[in-house]
C-alpha cells in the first residue's frame, strides 16, 4: 500500500512537473523523470493476449477514437546504444470518451486475466508503445517503449481523455535496435550510419470490452539517423 | 602448467624386453660374464604443455636404458609431433644414448586456442641384438584457452562455460552476444575462470585473457534448444445453458422459437492465456526475462436453442421428418435429425465449428504455446511487451478465422447431403 501510494505520488508529481512543457495537452507524462522509473520485477505473472469470436460473422475488435503522432525525438540523430528520448501524442478524434492507462507500474496490469466481463470493478488497462524503424530496405525493427497500465478501480492510474483532448508521453528509452530484424533472416546486419523512416503504434486493451482495441499507427512518421555508437566495431 | 601422459601398454614392451633378454643372455655369455638379470623399464611417453608466454611445447621421451650392469648403450630415438586446434603442426626428432628427449613448439596464436595434441613416436636401437627393441607411440594433449559451455542445453537449464587451459595467463572480463538480435550483449568483469546461470537465448560466449604474448578471447557458442511440452492443447467443447453464453463480453441469445434466418445453435471460443516469467541474475544471459510457464485459458462453449433440446416444443413437434430426396423432396427435417446436425454444425470435428476451431489449433504454426516457449525479453525490456508484439495475437486470429467458416447447415449431415426443410413458424401441418 505505501508503495503504491509513493507510486500514486509521484506520478502525480511527473504530471505537475511536465504540465508546464507542454500546456496544450490536457494530460502529459514525463516517463524521462528519474522518479518515473519503475523496475521490472524479476518474476511477475501476466496475461496473454485475448480474442474473443463467436462462430458467425466478422471478427469484432473496437477501435479506438485515438489518433496517435509522433511530437519529436529531440534531435534527427542518435547514436545506437544512446537514450532515445520521443514524445508521443494521443488525440481524442472521435465523439465518444476513452479511457488510457497511465502508470508504468505493472502492478496495475490485470491479475486476474478474465476479470473484465465478470467484474468490470477488476478489469485492467494496457497500453502498449512501440516505434517502428524503416530503414533504407525497407526492414522494420521494432522499439518497444515502457507500458502503461491502469486499472478500473483505482482512478489515479487511468485518465479519460474525453473528444478533443489530447495527451502526451515523453519516454526516455535505450536505443537498441535490434540488428537482425524480426521479419528477416539471420545473417541480415544492420549498417549504420543510416536513415530510418519512424512510425509509432499504440496497442491498448480494456479488460472490460470483450476484445483489445484495434493496434492505432500513427499519423506521421519523421526521418531519423541511427550512427554506430562510439565503440561499435562493425 | 596443466598436462596429460598417456603412457603406452606394457604386453609389446615385455615381448621386446624378453627377445632383448634372450639374446643379451646370449650377448653376455659370448664377451665372458655371467650375471643375473637385473629389473628393467624401458619407457615412454609424451607430455603437452603451456608456457608462461602462451606457447605450447610438445615433448617425446624416449628411455632405452639397458640394465645396469650389462656394460652395454642402446640408441634411444624420439619424435614430437605437436598440432594445434587449427591444424598447425611442428615436429622435431633425434637420437640420443640410452635416452631422448624430443621438444618442439607451437608458438602462440590468439586465433589458434584449443586443445593441443602431441603424438610421440619411440624406438631405441640395440646393438648387440642388432636390431631395434620396439617402434611405439604415444599421445598426450593440453587445452590452451579452451572455452565450452557444455554443449545444449534446454531453455531454463544452467549452463557453465568453463575456460580450461588458462596456464599463467588471467582472465579480465567474459561477454555474451546475442544470437538472435546480434547485438544485445552481457558482460561481466569477473575474473574467474567459469561463467555460469540460467541460459535461454543462444550466442556467442567470449573471455578476455591477457598475460601471453598477446591478448586472446577465446570464444564458443552457448547453444539453447526450446524446450518441450509447450503446445498448447484444443480445448473441449462446453455445452451451456440455453441463452446465457457469453461471447465478446455479450450475452448471445438464441430466438426461441427460431424463425427462418435465426440462430438455432451457437459456440464462441474465448481465447486467452496467462503467463509466468522470471528475470535472469547472473551468468551470460543476465537480465534476459524468459516464460516460465504458460497456461492455456481458452474455452469453447455451445449452446443450443432449448426448442431443439425439449422435444415436446412445438417448433420440434412441427419438424415433421417426412421429407424423402425422390418421393417427397420438399418434405421436413426432423426434430431429432435437426437436433443432431446442430450439435454437428457447432461442435462436430467433422464440418463443424470445434472440429474447424481443433484443426486450426493442431496447426503447429498457430500454437500460442510454442510462441511462449520462445518469448524472450532482452535486457531492460519488458516481458509483458514482447508478448503483446508477439505473433500470438495473430495465431489467435487465424484460429478464430478458421473457426467461422461456415459448416453445412443445420438440415445437411456431414457429407453434405440434405436431410429436409425446416419447418418454421407459421408451421406447417404434418402429414
Amino acid at each position: 500500500m505505501q508503495t503504491s501510494l509513493a507510486l500514486r505520488v509521484a506520478t502525480a508529481t511527473i504530471v505537475l512537473c511536465a504540465l508546464t512543457l507542454h500546456a496544450d495537452d490536457k494530460y502529459v507524462l514525463d516517463l524521462t523523470l528519474p522518479t518515473a522509473i519503475v523496475p521490472h520485477p524479476e518474476s511477475s505473472f501476466g496475461c496473454g493476449p485475448r480474442l474473443s469470436s463467436g462462430d458467425h460473422g466478422e471478427l469484432s475488435l473496437p477501435i479506438t477514437p485515438l489518433a496517435l503522432e509522433i511530437v519529436n525525438f529531440g534531435k534527427r540523430a542518435y547514436a545506437a546504444g544512446e537514450d532515445l528520448i520521443s514524445q508521443i501524442r494521443l488525440v481524442n478524434v472521435g465523439k465518444e470518451s476513452i479511457r488510457i492507462p497511465w502508470n508504468p507500474n505493472s502492478d496495475y496490469g490485470n491479475k486476474d486475466c478474465a476479470a473484465g466481463a465478470k467484474d468490470i470493478t477488476r478489469a485492467s488497462l494496457t497500453a502498449s508503445f512501440a516505434l517502428v524503424f524503416t530503414g533504407d530496405d525497407g526492414s522494420k525493427r521494432n522499439v518497444p517503449l515502457e507500458n502503461l497500465y491502469g486499472r478500473l478501480s483505482t482512478p489515479d492510474t487511468f485518465q479519460v481523455l474525453h473528444p478533443g483532448e489530447a495527451a502526451t508521453v515523453k519516454f526516455r528509452e535505450r536505443l537498441g535496435l535490434p540488428i537482425v530484424p524480426p521479419d528477416q533472416p539471420l545473417g541480415r546486419r544492420l549498417d549504420l550510419p543510416q536513415d530510418f523512416t519512424v512510425t509509432a503504434t499504440y496497442s491498448l486493451d480494456d479488460t472490460s470490452l470483450g476484445n483489445p482495441y484495434v493496434t492505432v499507427n500513427s499519423r506521421n512518421q519523421v526521418k531519423l539517423t541511427v550512427e554506430r555508437a562510439p565503440t561499435q566495431q562493425n | 602448467m596443466e598436462f596429460e601422459v598417456v603412457r603406452p601398454a606394457a604386453p609389446w614392451r615385455v615381448a621386446y624386453f624378453g627377445a632383448c633378454m634372450i639374446r643379451l643372455a646370449a650377448c653376455a655369455l659370448a664377451v665372458g660374464f655371467v650375471s643375473a638379470l637385473p629389473a628393467y623399464a624401458y619407457s615412454t611417453y609424451s607430455l603437452a604443455t603451456i608456457q608462461s608466454n602462451g606457447n605450447v611445447v610438445g615433448t617425446a621421451v624416449t628411455d632405452g636404458t639397458p640394465p645396469p650392469g650389462t656394460n652395454m648403450r642402446h640408441t634411444a630415438y624420439a619424435t614430437a609431433t605437436l598440432t594445434s586446434p587449427k591444424g598447425r603442426r611442428s615436429v622435431n626428432n633425434g637420437q640420443g644414448t640410452n635416452t631422448y628427449t624430443a621438444e618442439t613448439i607451437l608458438p602462440f596464436d590468439p586465433t589458434d586456442l584449443g586443445t593441443f595434441e602431441e603424438d610421440g613416436i619411440h624406438s631405441a636401437y640395440c646393438p648387440c641384438m642388432g636390431t631395434f627393441i620396439n617402434n611405439a607411440g604415444s599421445s598426450a594433449s593440453t587445452p590452451l584457452l579452451s572455452l565450452t559451455c557444455g554443449g545444449a542445453v534446454a531453455r531454463g537449464v544452467t549452463a557453465i562455460c568453463a575456460l580450461s587451459g588458462l596456464g599463467s595467463g588471467t582472465v579480465t572480463g567474459w561477454k555474451f552476444t546475442d544470437g538472435t538480435t546480434g547485438g544485445v550483449t552481457v558482460t561481466s568483469s569477473s575474473s574467474a575462470t567459469t561463467w555460469s546461470g540460467t541460459a535461454v537465448r543462444s550466442g556467442m560466449v567470449s573471455v578476455s585473457v591477457t598475460g601471453f604474448s598477446s591478448p586472446a578471447t577465446p570464444s564458443t557458442g552457448l547453444i539453447v534448444n526450446a524446450r518441450s511440452g509447450w503446445a498448447f492443447a484444443t480445448a473441449a467443447p462446453n455445452q451451456v445453458s440455453p441463452q446465457t453464453l457469453i461471447c465478446n463480453n455479450s450475452v448471445v441469445i438464441l430466438p426461441s422459437p427460431p424463425s427462418s434466418g435465426s440462430l438455432e445453435g451457437y459456440s464462441c471460443v474465448n481465447q486467452g492465456s496467462t503467463y509466468n516469467s522470471q528475470t535472469i541474475s547472473g551468468g551470460p544471459n543476465s537480465g534476459y526475462t524468459y516464460i516460465t510457464s504458460a497456461t492455456n485459458t481458452t474455452s469453447y462453449q455451445w449452446e443450443i436453442v432449448p426448442d431443439l433440446t425439449n422435444t415436446t416444443s412445438q417448433f420440434y413437434q412441427a419438424q415433421c421428418g417426412d421429407y424423402k430426396a425422390q418421393s417427397n423432396p420438399n418434405g421436413f427435417i426432423s426434430g431429432a435429425n435437426l437436433a443432431a446436425q446442430t450439435q454437428r454444425h457447432e461442435i462436430g470435428s467433422i464440418q463443424g465449428h470445434w472440429g474447424e476451431y481443433n484443426n486450426a489449433q493442431n496447426n503447429l504454426g498457430n500454437n500460442v504455446g510454442l510462441v511462449y516457449e520462445g518469448l524472450i525479453a532482452v535486457p531492460g525490456a519488458s516481458i509483458g511487451f514482447v508478448v503483446s508484439q508477439s505473433s500470438i495475437s495473430t495465431d489467435q486470429s487465424n484460429i478464430s478465422t478458421a473457426e467461422k467458416v461456415e459448416p453445412y447447415p443445420i438440415n445437411y449431415d456431414q457429407n453434405g447431403a440434405f436431410l429436409g426443410n425446416v419447418n418454421f413458424v407459421p408451421y406447417q401441418k404434418c402429414p
